[in-house]
């Protein structure tokens, strides 16, 4: 019985399954902004407080499991007006009881575009205001010098995640569909 | 068999244990600082809200002279003549903020910084108290008066410390301001100060609607007219209102017996007695940018 054990654990440990994660690192020049875009007025909201993992398996990049989550502490977003701030975490996005957004989910496919540069596809679960929604998503990847730089472009609807669109003026409200602009990066984790 | 079993058992296990994201959050939640009222003022005092660092805010306000009671003739008081005040504030930082406002009332500059202190962070009593300092200059000389406009005479400084509290799950504001004012009335021979407990309470129905009464008694000091034209003496000031917030604007409607607006004036106490019906009309306009 003891030599079948010791052989198990033998084979055990000369089990290793190829995989790589890359954590978001921070910086202050990661950046995650909404845009509100109406006839008469536009404003922005940023903060680059963004964390998350990227995480696949396999030799080959994105092809085999994979997985992918990133957050933002919504608390941390700026629009240059105090009093806006406060109203879009008090009244629209009620962050005492939502305080953070994230897309969970994995990469559907992938294509390299040039040397060390991808776009890619994800599909997952975009949770904002406590509603999580299927969201697909387009972004590109660009391998740098151990660095993993992400962007991409989106928009959300803001009836899909029962947010009201709150008055900016008398009579003009927030624009119901607001694009959000991703540019961050990302460093392997050296944690195994 | 068992050999067999024990190595698919121990080969998922250490699949598993190797095959997952090892990511932590790097960061807790933010934790964001106390903010109570709506607006870094009331209709006539100053709350512990500050702007925002590099933020600014805008302010006019009016107090219409004719009373209520004059009726259709004075279109209950919105024909006028009034008090006005402009005011400019600026976040220095994000407890920090500057503001310099003008009354037409003895041509009053208004320089005051507030600074917020601290904040007691509890589910009992809430609180947040801040620091008003002020200093002020009447630039207009009354004629036949032979007094420079520079004058030390025309200078006043007031302090006012501010506490705020909420209560019953964000709906009602609690504000206590006890004001000491030097300089009280610009033109005494001997120089006077008076000191005042301002108290508001602010009952907010929804985010847009809200409904706030306020009360200064002079507790000690002088409580006489700051206007060689004015006779008599000053009253404790009582003022309330509806504040409607829309679009980064707060506009305050209010009823009052005073109509100084500044702050070195206004706590001298109230133009008319609250018992005498002598009621005016008003309103105050902040924008925020």
């Amino acid at each position: 019985m003891i030599k079948n054990i010791l052989v198990v654990l033998l084979l055990a440990s000369s089990i290793q399954i190829f995989a790589e994660e890359w954590n978001v690192k921070k910086s202050n020049s990661n950046m995650v902004k909404f845009i509100s875009s109406t006839t008469v007025l536009d404003f922005e909201g940023v903060t680059s407080n963004i964390d998350g993992y990227l995480y696949w398996e396999g030799e080959k990049m994105f092809s085999g499991n994979n997985e992918l989550y990133f957050e933002v502490d919504i608390n941390s977003i700026e629009t240059g007006s105090g009093k806006r701030d406060r109203d879009m975490r008090e009244d629209v996005l009620e962050t005492d009881k939502w305080q953070t957004t994230y897309f969970k989910g994995k990469i559907i496919s992938s294509n390299s575009i040039e040397k060390n540069k991808y776009e890619i596809k994800a599909v997952g679960k975009m949770f904002i205001h406590g509603i999580e929604n299927e969201k697909e998503i387009d972004a590109e990847l660009f391998f740098n010098e151990g660095i993993l730089n992400v962007k991409t472009n989106f928009s959300v609807l803001l009836k899909d995640y029962k947010i009201k669109a709150p008055s900016l003026l008398a009579f003009i409200k927030v624009a119901e569909e607001i694009k959000l602009n991703l540019n961050f990066i990302l460093e392997k984790s050296e944690e195994k | 068999m068992k050999f067999i079993i024990l190595l698919l058992c121990t080969f998922v296990f250490v699949s598993l244990s190797f095959a997952q994201p090892k990511w932590k959050k790097k960061s807790s939640p933010i934790k964001l600082k106390l903010e109570f009222f709506h607006a870094t003022k009331t209709a006539n005092f100053p709350t512990t809200e500050s702007l925002k660092s590099g933020t600014w805010m805008y302010e006019i306000s009016h107090r219409f002279l004719p009373s209520i009671k004059d009726g259709y003739d004075a279109l209950f008081g919105f024909d006028g003549p009034a008090k006005i005040r402009f005011a400019l504030g600026y976040g220095i930082n994000d407890n920090l903020m500057v503001t310099l406002g003008r009354s037409n009332n003895t041509d009053n500059l208004d320089l005051q910084f507030k600074q917020k202190l601290f904040q007691i962070d509890n589910n009992f009593l809430p609180s947040v108290f801040s620091l008003q300092l002020g200093a002020v200059w009447n630039t207009e000389v009354p004629t036949g008066l032979n007094l420079s406009r520079t004058d030390a005479r025309n200078f006043q400084f007031y302090a006012q410390l501010v506490f705020n509290t909420m209560l019953f799950n964000k709906k009602l504001g609690i504000g206590i301001v006890p004001s000491y004012l030097h300089n009280s009335f610009i033109y005494a021979v001997d120089q006077q100060y008076s000191f005042t407990l301002g108290t508001y309470l602010q009952y907010y129905l929804n985010r847009m609607w809200s409904f706030w009464l306020e009360y200064n008694p002079t507790i000690a000091g002088y409580r006489g007219v700051i206007r060689l034209d004015e006779t008599g003496k000053s009253f404790n000031t009582v003022a309330f209102g509806t504040a409607i917030e829309t679009g980064g604007h707060i506009f305050h409607i209010l009823i009052t017996n005073n109509a100084r607006l500044n702050t070195s004036q206004y706590l001298v106490g109230a133009d008319r007695s609250a018992n005498d019906g002598e009621w005016r009309l008003g309103f105050g306009i902040v924008r925020y940018f």
